[in-house]
This record gives structure tokens, C-alpha cells and sequence, in this order.
């Protein structure tokens, strides 16, 4: 475990500044992206990361070195610059402002890598290193750095608390929030100040290009996990630190390799994960469920075949797997993996000459014949729909239909005895009978 | 007593097309009041001008006598069920307990009492066992309800909804139905958007007849007899609507400063 810590180069007090340092921005980062995720305004972050390249190139020129503090103050100002520019175009033509960001956006990325290029081949000492903010770098952090970044991070995480149940308020309710006295368009421009900051803290570590993906991913992958807003902001920075430190020390243990691509695939590989596996909504419990509809059903279906050949044969009777089949279509193999379920739940017996429902099964077959003709009665009756069209509707709504909404369905109908094929509907009939 | 809303000669647009005209009317304190009218008659326009989240083209509106800033903790609003997003990450109480956030106080908390006052709203809306359930997995009228369970908690005087009918099951609506009598029984003031005919007349005491001018306002047994309905509902007025649209295009303003003294 210490070699471990060794080869990684967390010995290193600098190190460990560096990569707990990232951490903790890129959870403030992706904090304040978690409500612009809400806002769904999560483009912005991106149109920022790309307007703010003017102002670091810029700081650079004018003061000749690769110092944190003028970097943010560059990048600040052009941030501002940026979401102006878009609100402007927003406002005073007919065009939406995802129209508006993609114009900005490509703008002053445009003059900023002009800057960049005059900065490459001006000669100054420190040129060389510009890439990184590109793509980032974070092994060139200096603690010192990280500081500066870390205070302004601290100001956007403090002004996110004060601001919390507003922020939460109008993302949800705009008109609801305002009419209280909240005010959107005050907290829409704080709003704005924030993502600034956010994108800003992250240029040398993740880099300005990938910078978008901290804050919209995050987000997205603690949305699909949790329900509700506190628990999604504790997901969000969790991933986000995990993704920073684990990110940072792949790229260290190559050679000038940038951080910010391996953050953003860490990212992403989270992402694809819940796209599956997520509680909420995710890919394989939908398939799951999917699943064991389609074999609710079947055996329903079956029950309900093996009650109808009992209804024309008479109690007694078992039936072959012939006539199963031919009484509904089931595939062999369907029909023996069926039967087989059935079995072990104990709701159809075999016997000598073939197949039989017990007790259980005999409920359960009564209770879809009894569903399937309610529903027949029901569509017939109070939605006036023709007699040769209401079998396949019913055969659908007999899976569906809850005890709720049985028990609806008998009052509304007032226990009818035959359905619209003068068929019986068959109740649990008490004892004596 | 001084009328719960008064309106003054208010002109409001909705993307530079008026649709409110001169609205000239008053509502009493401690009715059911509803603005009735058929769509694109401009009652969501009239209420969110009441409300202050749009700025009217001339006129102005006194609530209980004052500017609505000065009697905002008085005043609770309700808007469109659609309007907001109920896929937002927040159970049934993290809504309504909204009704008790207060915009002045930074870093504002939730009390024991504001919890108290959630759960009673809640429990006055039948959605007390809903409390921890996740607000898109509510029906319509659900919603609808922790929507009004939310307004309630605001512990308001007037009470602005708009359509609180529309999308709701039959257990809702009665539901909201009693609780819009109690309110009004507890000497409160509720004012209701709302376009269905069939019903307006029993819903209400006093109703105002909207389209997109005020075709009449007063009590219900007032208000309607079938001439003013067919004003009301039998067709907009052409070139008034054609004059709105000219507005639109042109760019005119709707009222010009300086004008000739008539």
C-alpha cells in the first residue's frame, strides 16, 4: 500500500496538495453546474469555458508570466465579456440563445487562440507551457496556484449556499418564485458570475476545452441516481473529486500526458455505467422489468387457457399438451419452460393424462377470465366500443388491471354476471355454492 | 372595505400583441372570485399583471389598497400546473415547503414551525401521505393539489390560481372544491382563472367575464345572463384583434407619451 503511495508520488506533500486541490474545485465546479443542469442551460458552461480564452492569453501578454491571480482576473473579464455578448444577442434579435452561444463561443475562441499563437512565438520564457491550459496540466500546478483558485472557489461556494433556496426555487417554479418576491433575473445573472468562476478555477487542471464536461456530467450522473436536490449535489461532488484524483494520478504515471482528457473519460466511463445500471430509469432495470412483464404475462395467458378448456370440459378433466396449444398459440418451448414455472409455484398439478390447475392456479385462472370479461363489459358499455373490437383491447388490460382498480370496476359496473358475449363472469365464489 | 384587488384602466401585451384592453374592475375581499373567459381571452395575462411578473402598458392595480410590494406576504399565487418542471429533484414536502422561503434571509433555514405549517397545508389538501413521494410520480390532480398545498403554506389573505381545474381527476376537484369554500369561510379571498362554463357559475360568487376587454364584472346571478355570455364567448371583435396584431409587426408603442389633452 505505501509503495503504492510512493509510485504515485503522493509522498510528495506537493502532490498531495495538487491532487486534493483538484479535487475540491472540480466539486465546486460541478456544483455549481448541477444548477445550470436544472436550469437546463447546461451549454452556457461550455459557450464560458471557450469565450474565457481571450482574457488568459491576454493576462499573459500583458503581464508576461503564468501567474493564477492575473489568470482569473483575464478570465473573469472575459467571462462577463462572454455572457454579456450573449445575453445581448439574445435580447435585440430574434435568435435563441443556443444560436447566440455557438456564435460567441466559436468568436472568441477564434481571437483567443490568435492571442495564443502571438504569445508562441513571441519568445517569452514561459510560452512553452500554454498548452496546458488548454487541455490542462495538472502536475504543473503550484501549490501557490491552487490557493489562489481555491479562494475563489471558496467565494462561489459560499455565494452558492446564500443563494441555495433561491437558486432551488426559480430552477423549479420561475413565475413562483418571482411572485413571492424572488427575483429570476437576479439570480439568473449570479447564476451566470458562478459558472464563470467554476469554469475559470479549472483552466490549468482539467483545461478550458474539457472544462464544460465538469460541470454538465457530474450532474447528469448523480440525476439518474437520486430523487431528490441535496442528495444529487452530494453525488455530483463526489463524483466530480473522485474523477479529478483519479484522472490526475493516470496522467501523471505518463509522460506529459494532459489531465483533463483522462478526468473527462474517468467521467465518462461513470456515465455510461449509470446510462445502465442506474436505479432511476436505467437501461438494465428497464430491461429487467421488461422481462418480467413478458413472463407475467405468458403465465397468465396460460392460466387463463387451461381455466377456459376447464370452463368447457368440465372440473375434472386434464388436459394435454395438445390441447393446450390448441387452445392458444404457445411455442413448445415456451409452453414446457411455462408449465415447468407453474409447477414448481405449485399452481397446476400433472397428473396421469395430462395437465390440471389446484386450487391457487384455479383462483388466479378465475381472477384473469374474470378481469379480461369486466374490461370486455366496461369498453362495451360505458365507452360504447363494437363487439369485434374489445377482445384484443381486454387481452392486454388483463395484466394491467390492479385489485384499486377491480374493485372500481365491479361498483361502476355493480357486479355484473355476463359479459358482452354473454359469457359468465366468474367471481370467488363462497363455500356453499 | 376596500376591494381585495383594484384594477385601473389596465392595457398589458403578451410579446408586444395586447391582449388585456382598458380592464376596469374591483374584487371584494372574502368571495370565491373567478376570471372567466374562453382561451387566449387574456385571463393568465390579467393575473400575472396582478402579480407583478409582467409590466403592464398603462394602467396600475392596488392590492387591499396598496402596491403589491408592500402587501406581497399577503398575497399567494398559483401558476399553471404545466408551466413548471416536475421532473425536478424534490419530494412532495421539498415543494411545500417553498411556500415558506423567504427571499430576504441568505443562507435561510427551515424551521420546526415552517415544517409544522408544510404538514398541515398537506394535510388540508388530503396529500399528507404523499409527503415523501417524488412529485413526478403524482397524477395531475395530485400535483395540482401539493401546488395549492404550497400557496397554503404561504398563509396568505388573497389567493391567485391559475386553472386549478384543468387536468385533474373528480376526487381532486372536489377536493379543491372544499378547500376553496373552507378558505372563504375563514374570511379569505380567492381568486380563480378558469374557462369552463358548465361549472363557473356554481364555483363562484362573483365573476368578471373576460375577452381580452371586460365584458362585465359583479355577482355571479349578475353576470350570467345569456347576452353577456355571447358577448363574452361568441367571437372576438376583428379589428380589435387586427389592431393588436398591426401593433406587433409595426413595433408601435401602445401608449404615447405627451399626449393631446382630450
Amino acid at each position: 500500500m505505501y509503495a503504492l503511495w510512493n509510485t504515485l508520488g503522493l509522498d510528495e506533500p506537493n502532490m498531495r496538495w495538487v491532487l486534493f486541490g483538484t479535487a475540491f474545485l472540480s466539486a465546486v465546479s460541478a456544483w455549481v453546474g448541477t444548477f445550470t443542469y436544472l436550469q437546463k442551460k447546461s451549454l452556457l458552461g461550455d459557450a464560458i469555458a471557450h469565450g474565457i480564452l481571450p482574457g488568459v492569453a491576454g493576462s499573459f501578454l500583458l503581464s508576461g508570466q503564468k501567474n493564477a491571480a492575473y489568470i482569473m482576473i483575464g478570465a473573469l473579464v472575459w467571462g462577463f465579456l462572454t455572457v454579456l455578448a450573449i445575453e445581448w444577442i439574445t435580447r435585440k434579435s430574434h435568435l435563441k440563445p443556443s444560436t447566440a452561444m455557438a456564435i460567441v463561443l466559436s468568436a472568441f475562441f477564434g481571437l483567443g487562440m490568435m492571442l495564443l499563437t502571438q504569445i508562441q512565438n513571441s519568445g517569452l520564457p514561459d510560452a512553452s507551457g500554454l498548452q496546458s491550459f488548454l487541455f490542462g496540466q495538472a502536475a504543473s500546478l503550484l501549490p501557490s496556484d491552487i490557493l489562489v483558485y481555491s479562494i475563489f472557489a471558496l467565494v462561489a461556494l459560499i455565494v452558492l449556499l446564500a443563494l441555495y433556496r433561491s437558486l432551488t426555487f426559480v430552477s423549479f417554479d420561475k413565475a413562483g418564485a418571482q411572485s413571492m418576491g424572488f427575483s429570476p433575473q437576479t439570480s439568473g445573472t449570479v447564476l451566470s458570475i458562478l459558472v464563470v468562476i467554476a469554469t475559470a478555477i479549472g483552466i490549468q487542471s482539467i483545461g478550458l476545452i474539457l472544462m464544460a464536461a465538469l460541470l454538465i456530467t457530474p450532474a447528469a450522473i448523480a440525476r439518474m441516481w437520486s430523487q431528490r436536490l441535496w442528495t444529487m449535489l452530494m453525488l455530483a461532488g463526489g463524483i466530480a473529486a473522485v474523477s479529478a484524483i483519479s484522472g490526475s494520478l493516470i496522467s501523471f504515471s505518463g509522460k506529459s500526458m494532459p489531465t483533463g482528457p483522462w478526468i473527462v473519460m474517468v467521467l465518462f466511463f461513470i456515465f455510461g455505467f449509470s446510462v445502465l445500471f442506474s436505479t432511476h430509469r436505467g437501461l438494465v432495470q428497464r430491461a429487467f422489468q421488461k422481462r418480467k412483464n413478458r413472463q407475467i404475462i405468458q403465465r397468465e395467458n396460460l392460466l387463463k387457457a387451461l381455466y377456459h378448456l376447464r370452463e368447457q370440459k368440465g372440473e375434472q378433466a386434464e388436459f394435454t399438451f395438445e390441447e393446450i396449444q390448441k387452445k392458444r398459440m404457445f411455442s413448445e418451448n415456451d409452453l414446457q419452460r411455462i408449465l415447468g414455472m407453474l409447477k414448481r409455484k405449485k399452481w397446476v398439478l400433472q397428473g396421469k393424462n395430462g395437465w390440471t390447475l389446484s386450487g391457487e392456479g384455479l383462483n388466479e385462472g378465475r381472477r384473469i377470465t374474470r378481469l379480461h370479461r369486466l374490461w370486455e363489459l366496461y369498453l362495451s358499455q360505458k365507452m360504447r366500443l363494437k363487439e369485434d373490437h374489445i377482445h384484443p383491447i381486454a387481452e392486454s388490460m388483463e395484466h394491467i388491471i390492479t385489485e384499486d382498480l377491480e374493485a372500481q370496476l365491479l361498483h361502476e359496473l355493480d357486479y355484473p354476471e355476463l359479459d358482452p358475449h354473454q359469457k359468465r363472469i366468474p367471481y370467488d365464489t363462497p363455500a356453499k355454492s | 372595505m376596500t376591494p381585495a384587488i383594484d384594477i385601473h384602466n389596465l392595457t398589458a401585451s403578451y410579446e408586444r400583441k395586447p391582449v388585456l384592453w382598458e380592464i376596469d374592475c374591483q374584487f371584494p375581499q372574502g368571495k370565491l372570485i373567478g376570471i372567466v373567459g374562453p382561451n387566449g381571452s387574456g385571463k393568465t395575462t390579467l393575473l400575472k399583471n396582478i402579480m407583478g411578473l409582467m409590466k403592464p402598458d398603462s394602467g396600475y392595480i392596488r392590492i387591499f389598497g396598496e402596491k403589491l410590494d408592500k402587501v406581497r406576504h399577503r398575497v399567494s399565487y398559483v401558476p399553471q400546473r404545466e408551466t413548471v418542471d416536475w421532473d425536478f429533484p424534490a419530494d412532495v414536502m421539498d415543494v411545500v415547503l417553498m411556500g415558506r422561503y423567504n427571499p430576504k434571509k441568505l443562507f435561510g433555514r427551515i424551521s420546526r414551525e415552517d415544517k409544522d405549517i408544510a404538514i398541515e397545508a398537506l394535510s388540508r389538501v388530503n396529500m399528507l401521505e404523499f409527503a415523501n413521494r417524488h412529485i413526478s410520480q403524482l397524477s395531475g390532480g395530485q400535483q395540482q393539489r401539493v401546488f395549492i398545498a404550497r400557496s397554503l403554506a404561504q398563509k396568505a389573505d388573497l389567493y391567485l390560481m391559475d386553472e386549478p381545474f384543468v387536468g385533474v381527476d373528480a376526487a381532486s376537484e372536489d377536493a379543491i372544491l372544499n378547500l376553496l369554500t373552507e378558505m372563504k369561510n375563514n374570511g379569505k379571498t380567492v381568486v380563480i382563472v378558469h374557462h369552463d362554463l358548465q361549472t363557473a357559475y356554481e364555483y363562484f360568487d362573483h365573476i368578471a367575464l373576460l375577452n381580452t376587454r371586460l365584458v362585465a364584472s359583479g355577482a355571479a346571478e349578475e353576470v350570467f345572463t345569456s347576452d353577456l355570455l355571447q358577448e363574452a364567448y361568441g367571437g372576438r371583435l376583428t379589428v380589435l384583434s387586427r389592431i393588436g396584431e398591426l401593433i406587433a409587426k409595426k413595433d408601435f408603442p401602445i401608449r404615447e407619451k405627451g399626449q393631446e389633452e382630450n
